[in-house]
């Protein structure tokens, strides 16, 4: 069933159209990502989800409802703001318990909901504490809970892991995740980091300048991007050009993407295996990490990466001249 | 950061100097005149002259009644021009000549500005001019030498500071608290009065306490729209220490404006951090 529909969606600033003609359609209890570099048009698209912004045309309809004149406080969703925006002057409990309050709840009950929602976040400790004496996470935790108390049908999430450090952002991706599961409500999350986005999402919208580029499943989007635009901004990409080996599909000479992971390197041409294509090459960097060795390499005037999950091949260093080896199979043709 | 204490002391010295000679000094001198009497004997004879007659409590009533509306006006009137100025002008040019044409007022000495409105206020001034000929009103209203004048002159010059200060305060209140409380169900108002009233309430209070405390010793202000028939304290003052040379008496005047201030400004700072914390949960 879908929840939100955005059917040709356009906002113009005075010099530059940061939404042109987007539509998008997001299914209930979904969790969707608007993935893409700053400027991209993703808080853009969010803010007027919100109703923080009005768009010059297109319309936002949530459950059936046509939403695009009606004011944040009469649309059914709630957000989470990247800086949280949490009432310094309000305790924790009262900033949870301000929702319910509008909602009509008594002060008793909006209390008492503003509990619940506390302890589904762990901060039920923290209630009567001042928010500006907690730190960033507990922060992110507390926006979290007073965004979910209204158990709102939609939840927008503007970047709100991008102020925590490494560990934590991962720890509360996961927590985040468990959460939508959870309460079952339909998250739209704005992200500029693509890991976050792929390790979240059940779909992700890739955006660049102020339209959707390709919109489907995380594996998808990385094994079959539509554009170069996708394949570069989403994980590692070597692009080649297709009348290279003749696969190419399409109509037109175009390019197609390899992943790293795709790209081996061999010291000796006997060692390809039957069907492969290869390229020469000459080692410019390797590296080490983490149990995954990377090894860079130009061929002509195209760097190739290749990557594996083990340690480097012998014979494999600096300067050395290699030859680069691919399944044609795992070559993906590029639309544009 | 770490400050050996000589310096610490060094440092200190000259505000203290300057404080000393420039404020406690005179203070002191205005607070001994005020308890002794013309002979030279420790009394607090002037005190009771002044708190057991009843013309002095209806100065002082004029006086607080002046100064506490010119404050509530200032701040009502402040307050949405503040608003504007932050919120609405989003051109910078228009918004820094706004800010000019605030305080140019206050770079002209206060009896221009004081002259200029007993023309305006007169019989025949521009302001009856304008009321007569909209047919507000059918006959000249009298200004000049009554409360309402003078409040009109005092809330000219005391407005730009509520301004500026609730301008100040509104401008450190983050728009996403404001989107919050929308996006959390409520209105514009609500918001207003839940969110961003009660985070500019120090702006409110800092310009409040500047007018009031400006307004209850204002004289220039009211000597000359008073047209000597209403009187405010700092005018009793003024004459003892110019007319009569009763450095006494008039020194006990401007203690007792002192700590009528003192006690006013006490109880309504009380009242703001009481109300506060009542707003906090609404």
């Amino acid at each position: 069933m879908t929840l939100l529909a955005i059917t040709n969606v356009t906002k113009s600033f005075a010099n530059y159209r940061a939404l042109d003609r987007v539509s998008l359609d997001v299914a209930q209890g979904e969790f969707i990502s608007l993935l893409g570099p700053s400027g991209c048009g993703k808080t853009t698209l969010l803010r007027i989800i919100g109703g923080f912004m009005s768009a010059n045309s297109g319309r936002v309809v949530i459950d059936g409802e046509d939403v695009s004149v009606l004011p944040p406080e009469k649309r059914p969703l709630n957000t989470v703001f990247q800086n949280y925006a949490l009432f310094p002057h309000m305790t924790v409990l009262q900033n949870v318990a301000y929702g319910p309050l509008r909602g009509g709840a008594s002060r008793k009950e909006a209390e008492s909901r503003a509990q619940e929602a506390l302890e589904m976040v762990g901060l039920a400790a923290m209630a009567p504490r001042s928010p500006r004496a907690m730190s960033g996470g507990q922060q992110q935790r507390v926006a979290l809970a007073r965004a979910i108390v209204n158990r709102p049908k939609l939840l927008l999430l503007d970047e709100p892991l991008s102020a925590l450090d490494l560990q934590l952002r991962k720890r509360m991706q996961i927590e985040l995740k468990q959460l939508q599961v959870q309460l079952g409500i339909t998250f739209i999350f704005v992200t500029h980091d693509q890991e976050e986005a792929m390790a979240m999402s059940d779909r992700i919208a890739v955006m660049s300048a102020g339209h959707i580029e390709q919109i489907d499943v995380p594996e998808a989007i990385y094994r079959r991007p539509k554009t170069r635009f996708v394949a570069d901004f989403i994980g590692e990409a070597n692009i080649l050009p297709m009348q290279a080996d003749g696969r190419s599909r399409a109509e037109n000479p175009s390019e197609g993407v390899l992943r790293p992971e795709n790209l081996r390197v061999f010291t000796q041409a006997d060692d390809l295996p039957a069907g492969w294509s290869s390229l020469p090459g000459r080692v410019t960097a390797t590296t080490y990490v983490g149990g995954t060795s990377n090894i860079y390499l130009t061929s002509g005037d195209r760097t190739l990466h290749a990557r594996r999950y083990s340690a480097l091949p012998d014979g494999v260093r600096d300067g050395v001249d290699v030859i680069a080896g691919f399944d044609p199979a795992d070559v993906h043709v590029l639309e544009g | 950061m770490f400050t050996s204490r000589p310096t610490l002391l060094w440092l200190l010295a000259l505000p203290v100097c300057v404080f000393t000679a420039f404020f406690l000094m005179p203070l002191g001198v205005v607070l001994v005149a005020s308890l002794t009497t013309q002979d030279g004997q420790v009394s607090f004879a002037q005190y009771g002259r002044i708190l057991m007659d009843g013309y002095h409590w209806q100065v002082i009533g004029v006086t607080f009644r002046l100064a506490i509306l010119s404050t509530l006006i200032c701040v009502v009137l402040g307050y949405p021009l503040a608003w504007y100025l932050v919120r609405i002008v989003q051109w910078r040019s228009w918004r820094r000549a706004c800010v000019i044409l605030l305080i140019l007022p206050l770079f002209t000495s206060n009896i221009v500005r004081s002259f200029g409105w007993m023309v305006l206020l007169g019989r025949t001034g521009l302001v009856n001019d304008a009321l007569l000929a909209t047919g507000l009103v059918e006959r000249p209203v009298r200004f000049l030498g009554t409360e309402t004048g003078i409040l009109i002159g005092l809330v000219y010059i005391l407005l730009p500071f509520t301004v500026l200060t609730i301008g100040n305060a509104l401008a450190r209140v983050e728009p996403a608290l404001e989107q919050a409380s929308r996006d959390l169900g409520a209105g514009p108002m609500r918001t207003f009065f839940s969110i961003t009233f009660p985070l500019t309430m120090h702006g409110v209070m800092a310009g409040g306490i500047i007018v009031f405390s400006m307004a209850i010793s204002a004289y220039v202000t009211p000597a000359l729209l008073s047209g000597g028939k209403v009187t405010v304290l700092a005018m009793l003052a003024f004459q003892q220490y110019s007319t009569v040379f009763d450095f006494n008496y008039g020194g006990a005047l401007s203690i007792t404006l002192l700590a009528f201030t003192m006690a006013l400004i006490g109880f309504s700072s009380w009242l703001a951090r009481l109300g506060a914390h009542d707003m906090k949960g609404n």
